[in-house]
């Protein structure tokens, strides 16, 4: 436990002691009222009196001693935080009986040591059972009142004065006043019966606490197998975005292999000329050269400066137009300067949404236009159809990973969404089926935060 | 298992508090008299109480009951006797009830001694009764029986109580009447045999 803590709980558990063995003194007015009460009760021969006279001893008694207890147990608290370790149960009682005997030195008082002795040894039982817990503390003082009350209508119990139990002045004024007026008979059954009720009470609460934590326990089981149960569904999705990038390392590698399969083919073939085989060393290096630099232009941070006409070439180059019915345009504004991008990533985000369009129309007569503009801050990318569209229901929907209307994997669209965040752009789709489905994508020319791995 | 040795400890303490307890005391002892064999009071009678104890005031609904000419001043002074033929004296020691008289148990235990030598002096017998018993047997409260017993001229007690042998012993040892009943309300026949 640390310190400060340790201070908080002795400091607060001293002063509630204090306030605990100086409570007669403080409401001595109602101490008086008391003594009157139970003098009036017999007075007047009236059990009703006594009777009422017993309630109000017993809510002074749990008063008084309600924060004895409590400020003992804060004290035990700072001795040791677990209310289970023989170190709290023994300095507890300790505490507990200390302030007994102050208590009795105080106003010389005969408070019985083995009755208290028996509540300590109640409590200490009890909270057992109280699994520690944020607000266990609250529950302590619970559990500790209904003890109290509990204990205190024993003190009121007849049969138990040889017991020393109800030693106290006004337990004792009680007993004998009732001893004559009922003989016994009010004191009792009433002492018994909320003994019972409050002993029962006291244990009730403890096993409602016990369960109460067992349900908050297995709820927290629950939510922490729900939280794995998302982060591997997350870094499941995310390994599929990888995939999108291990096909472009795939798709760029493969023929790279080719090349320098065939080179070195030719170089045993041309081994013998010596101008040839300098040529080879040179084509070699160039082409381990590339294999380094696609595995780097492959890294996301990696951008260049690059044309908005060049970017658009590149994009289309890479879209297979064959065997479509498709009327594609593609413009260019003349004054865009340069824009700076992860190139393969960005032109592949653009060709997906470009796919997406081309899908859509799939073999009607459709059209598709595709077109930059210069926005003075950033260049609008601007893919526009006049395909089936998307319905308002799903154009949130495509944004989620694996969402799909052709039965594919459904990745394009947050691909190009983590593309052009990563580039500080923003990417919009509207869509009037059948009329006009638009993706806007701004790309801002400046962006903040760069990595600029150019040289 | 290590949460159980505290709780155990603690339980062997209990156990030994009751068997210290239950050695100490608390025995039953057999009357020595049922009640007087002749009245030695008269009416009027003044009920007061040594010790304060708010149940004094049983003493006084017993008296009525007896329908006896009494009055109940729990703080009577020594001054206060001369009108009366008995005093009957409650004993049972109250913290409380001390206090709420304004006084402490020093100037408590003056009072009656004083109460009871002057009606020796006076010859007004002096009837000690003691309905607490086991419930009112604390250490302060044998202080005041021990203090008046020998003055007085009969106790009426419980056969319930600590220090029960003490307080038969000096009975015997100063010749004093002395009968102990079972419940309270036993007390009425040795009461009434004082005046009747
Ligand atoms: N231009 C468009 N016209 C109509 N629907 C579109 C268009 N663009 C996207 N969509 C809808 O958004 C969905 C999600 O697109 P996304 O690119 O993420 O996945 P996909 O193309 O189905 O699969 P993948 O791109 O992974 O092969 C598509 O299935 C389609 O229903
Ligand atoms: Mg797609």
């Amino acid at each position: 436990m640390k310190g400060p803590g340790r201070n908080i709980y002795a400091i607060s558990g001293f002063i509630m002691m204090v306030y605990g063995q100086f409570f007669p003194a403080m409401v001595s007015e109602w101490t008086s009222h008391l003594f009157d009460m139970i003098e009036q009760s017999i007075l007047q021969n009236e059990s009703g009196l006594l009777l009422r006279a017993s309630f109000t001893y017993i809510t002074w008694n749990v008063f008084a001693f309600m924060l004895i207890y409590s400020g003992s147990m804060l004290s035990a608290e700072a001795v040791s935080k677990d209310r289970k370790r023989p170190v709290y149960q023994l300095s507890f009682a300790f505490i507990v009986l200390i302030n007994v005997f102050l208590y009795n030195m105080m106003y010389n008082e005969y408070e019985s040591y083995f009755m208290h002795l028996m509540m300590v040894i109640t409590y200490l039982v009890l909270q057992l059972i109280i699994p520690e817990q944020p607000f266990s503390l609250l529950a302590q003082f619970v559990l500790l009142f209904l003890i109290l009350v509990s204990f205190s209508w024993l003190d009121l119990y007849p049969g138990l004065a040889g017991m020393n139990f109800g030693t106290d002045d006004f337990a004792a004024s009680l007993k004998v006043a009732d001893s004559y007026l009922s003989e016994f008979e009010i004191l009792q059954n009433l002492s018994l019966s909320f003994f019972m009720v409050f002993a029962v009470l006291a244990v009730i609460f403890t096993v409602l606490i016990y369960l109460f934590n067992q349900q908050i326990t297995t709820m927290k089981k629950v939510q922490e197998q729900e939280r794995e149960l998302k982060e591997t569904r997350d870094a499941l999705l995310e390994s599929n975005v990888y995939k999108e990038i291990h096909a472009l390392v795939h798709d760029l590698k493969t023929p790279l292999v080719t090349v320098e399969g065939l080179i070195s083919l030719l170089e045993m073939k041309l081994a013998r000329d010596e101008k040839a085989v300098t040529y080879f060393s040179k084509i070699n290096s160039a082409t381990s050269k590339m294999n380094e630099m696609i595995s780097e232009i492959l890294s996301e941070e990696i951008k260049q400066d690059i044309n908005v006409d060049d970017l658009i070439s590149y994009v289309i180059s890479h879209i297979n137009f064959d065997h479509v019915n498709i009327d594609f345009t593609w413009s260019a504004e003349n004054n865009i300067p340069p824009v700076k991008v992860n190139r393969i990533r960005f032109a592949r985000a653009l060709s997906n949404v470009i796919e997406n369009a081309m899908l859509s129309l799939g073999e009607q007569k459709g059209y598709i236009h595709f077109s930059a503009t210069n926005k003075e801050d950033g260049v609008l990318f601007r893919v526009e159809d006049n395909g089936p569209g998307i319905d308002q229901e799903n154009l949130k929907k495509i944004w989620e990973e694996g969402f799909s209307t052709n039965n594919s994997s459904g990745i394009g669209m947050p691909f190009v969404k983590q593309v052009v965040e990563n580039h500080q752009g923003t990417v919009r789709v509207e869509s009037v089926p059948h009329q006009k489905t638009t993706v806007e994508i701004f790309l801002p020319f400046k962006q903040g935060d760069e990595h600029d791995f150019n040289h | 298992m290590k949460k159980f040795i505290g709780i155990f400890v603690l339980s062997l303490l209990a156990v030994l508090f009751g068997i210290y307890q239950s050695a100490s005391g608390l025995k039953e002892y057999t009357p020595m008299w049922p009640n007087l064999p002749a009245p030695i009071g008269s009416e009027p009678i003044l009920i007061t109480s040594a010790g304060q104890g708010a149940e004094g005031a049983v003493t006084h609904l017993m008296v009525k009951r007896l329908n006896l000419n009494a009055n109940y001043r729990p703080r009577a002074l020594a001054t206060d006797i001369y009108d009366y033929e008995t005093i009957l004296i409650y004993i049972g020691y109250s913290k409380n009830g001390v206090k709420n008289a304004f006084r402490n148990f020093k100037e408590e235990k003056e009072r009656i001694k004083r109460i009871v030598t002057f009606a020796n002096h006076q010859e007004i017998p002096v009837i000690l009764i003691h309905p607490g018993g086991s419930m009112r047997d604390d250490s302060r409260t044998i202080e005041l029986i021990k203090e008046v017993l020998p003055l007085s001229d009969y106790f009426i007690g419980k056969r319930k109580m600590d220090h029960g042998k003490d307080v038969l012993e000096m009975s015997i040892q100063h010749k004093i009447p002395i009968t102990l009943v079972k419940e309270t309300r036993d007390m009425l026949t040795p009461l009434n045999s004082v005046f009747r």
